[in-house]
């Protein structure tokens, strides 16, 4: 394909791309402004270096990956703290009931994602959320794929413990 | 999440139900709105990487279309050329054409490069040159003759052989038809050429292998008018010798300030002829200014006497005046009448 053809559909995808990479991204970060930020910058780092988009089928993975790597870089970067939206909740101080009653599960199962430790926490958001197989996941993280497995273990156990109160009350 | 388990986990379950902040509509427009800008900008930016590429290449290809053409010597089995004025190509035409269109005037003429070939052959081979001397004429020096004679001396320092043979071919085709045009106006272009292009020293020798003071003067000009220190010590020798001393006395009349200025500094030179006669030249410019910076050299330093050599070489009024003055002075007189006497 010429390079301009190949430009111009690299142009219509990432502009399709978007919204899938916000949602991705708020996964990730666990804040609406964090992650409008991070597929700001992915956007004019997949600009950059759009030449390494080889095809429409690698466009999702490889759109990841860079969404993946600009929040790294913006995670090393020295800033002030940033206040969560809400508090977190330990959810094993409450009990399942008033939870449930406050509807306050399903931001407390997202808080107990945004909690994991970073590689964790992408792994799982790719595995569970994104529904990557293992092989995709080792290409977008840039790891092997027996770590993948191991990772994506720790992250379930650690959040198996941290949601214990809704497991056993099911 | 099917690949890793083979057993349903209660856990799969309940982390399909996380929710996050849904990403609001407005969100989606920016980052949209943002996106086309990247693409626009880059868009802008290829645009213009591309015309700065373009650009110098088309200059580049125009410069060497145009040169090649003055290149190129028409072979002795060209077709006509029809010239509106010396140096412009247009297509040959038939002899149908040619009757049919009775307003064009079809004229045999040498190309712009082929007459300066020819003509400077004819110099070089020493043919019509007094004749050329005596009939300088309008030839303007942003013409494109000139252009082409730039162009060839850049090119005969090169390949002096092969330019050779081209005078040669071109000399002997188009003989006849350059004898007037030369007699117009090569020898003004080319003594312009020799002016400009020679060094200092190449100048000076030409300069005193000229047979006519008017030729001399010429080249002593062109010393004179590079107004550098070296150029007003070679015109000062000049200026010394019997054989170049009328011209370049002459040739000093057009000095400009700067030149002024510089034979002002030789004065102070250590040597004594050069003193002398840098103090004749001032004096022969019979320029007021002149006149006044030498008398006030001679008031201010009455031992000097390239001063008042000056003053005395010149017919200017203000010089006259300060020398009938000065005859009662006491310390300026004996050096005066010593003058005079010498």
């Amino acid at each position: 394909m010429a390079l301009g053809g190949k430009r111009a559909q690299f142009d219509r995808l990432m502009s399709a791309s978007l919204p899938a990479a916000l949602r991705f991204a708020v996964r990730l970060t666990g804040r609406l402004d964090t992650a409008e930020e991070v597929v700001q910058e992915a956007m004019l780092a997949a600009s950059r270096s759009w030449k390494t988009y080889r095809g429409e089928a690698q466009f999702r993975t490889w759109l990841l990956r860079i969404v993946v790597n600009t929040f790294r870089n913006q995670l090393a970067r020295p800033v002030g703290p940033k206040t969560l939206e809400t508090d977190l909740v330990d959810v094993r101080q409450r009990s399942p009931s008033e939870l449930a009653a406050a509807a306050e599960l399903s931001e407390n199962i997202a808080r107990c994602v945004a909690e994991l430790p970073l590689r964790q926490r992408e792994v799982l958001v790719l595995a569970v959320y994104e529904n990557l197989d293992a092989t995709q996941i080792a290409e977008v993280l840039e790891m092997s794929i027996a770590n993948v497995y191991s990772t994506l273990s720790l992250a379930r156990a650690k959040l198996r413990c941290q949601l214990e109160p809704y497991l056993a009350e099911k | 999440m099917n690949w890793h388990d083979e057993q349903p986990d209660p856990l799969d379950d309940l982390l399909q139900k996380a929710a996050w902040p849904e990403p609001r509509a407005e969100q989606l427009d920016r980052l949209a709105g943002k996106w086309r800008g990247t693409v626009r900008r880059r868009k802008v930016r290829n645009a213009a990487v591309i015309a700065a590429t373009i650009v110098p290449i088309a200059i580049l290809a125009w410069s060497l279309n145009s040169w090649s053409h003055r290149q190129q010597i028409a072979p002795a089995n060209s077709p006509l050329v029809a010239v509106e004025k010396p140096g412009t190509l247009t297509p040959a035409l038939s002899q149908g054409e040619r009757e049919k269109n009775e307003s064009l005037q079809v004229v045999l003429e040498p190309t712009a490069y082929e007459q300066t070939l020819a003509v400077l052959y004819r110099h070089q081979a020493g043919l019509d040159r007094r004749a050329a001397s005596a009939e300088i004429s309008a030839t303007t020096s942003t013409g494109p003759m000139m252009s082409t004679i730039d162009g060839f001396f850049a090119q005969m320092q090169l390949n002096a052989t092969g330019i050779a043979k081209e005078l040669a071919a071109a000399a002997a085709k188009f003989e006849i038809p350059l004898r007037d045009w030369y007699q117009r106006s090569m020898a003004a272009a080319n003594d312009d050429l020799i002016a400009r292009n020679s060094s200092i020293e190449q100048l000076a020798t030409r300069s005193r292998g000229e047979y006519s003071r008017q030729r001399q003067r010429l080249w002593i000009g062109a010393i004179l008018r590079r107004g550098t220190s070296v150029a007003v010590s070679a015109f000062l020798d000049l200026a010394a010798d019997p054989s170049t001393e009328t011209a370049a006395f002459e040739a000093a009349q057009d000095a400009d300030g700067r030149t002024i200025d510089k034979l002002f500094a030789a004065l102070e030179s250590n040597r004594v002829p050069i003193r002398q006669t840098a103090a004749r030249v001032l004096g022969s410019l019979n320029n007021p200014n002149v006149s006044q910076r030498l008398a006030q050299m001679a008031l201010d330093s009455p031992g000097r006497r390239e001063a008042l050599i000056g003053l005395l070489s010149s017919s200017d009024p203000v010089a006259r005046k300060f020398l009938a003055g000065a005859q009662h002075d006491a310390q300026l007189a004996p050096s005066i009448r010593a003058l005079v006497r010498f």
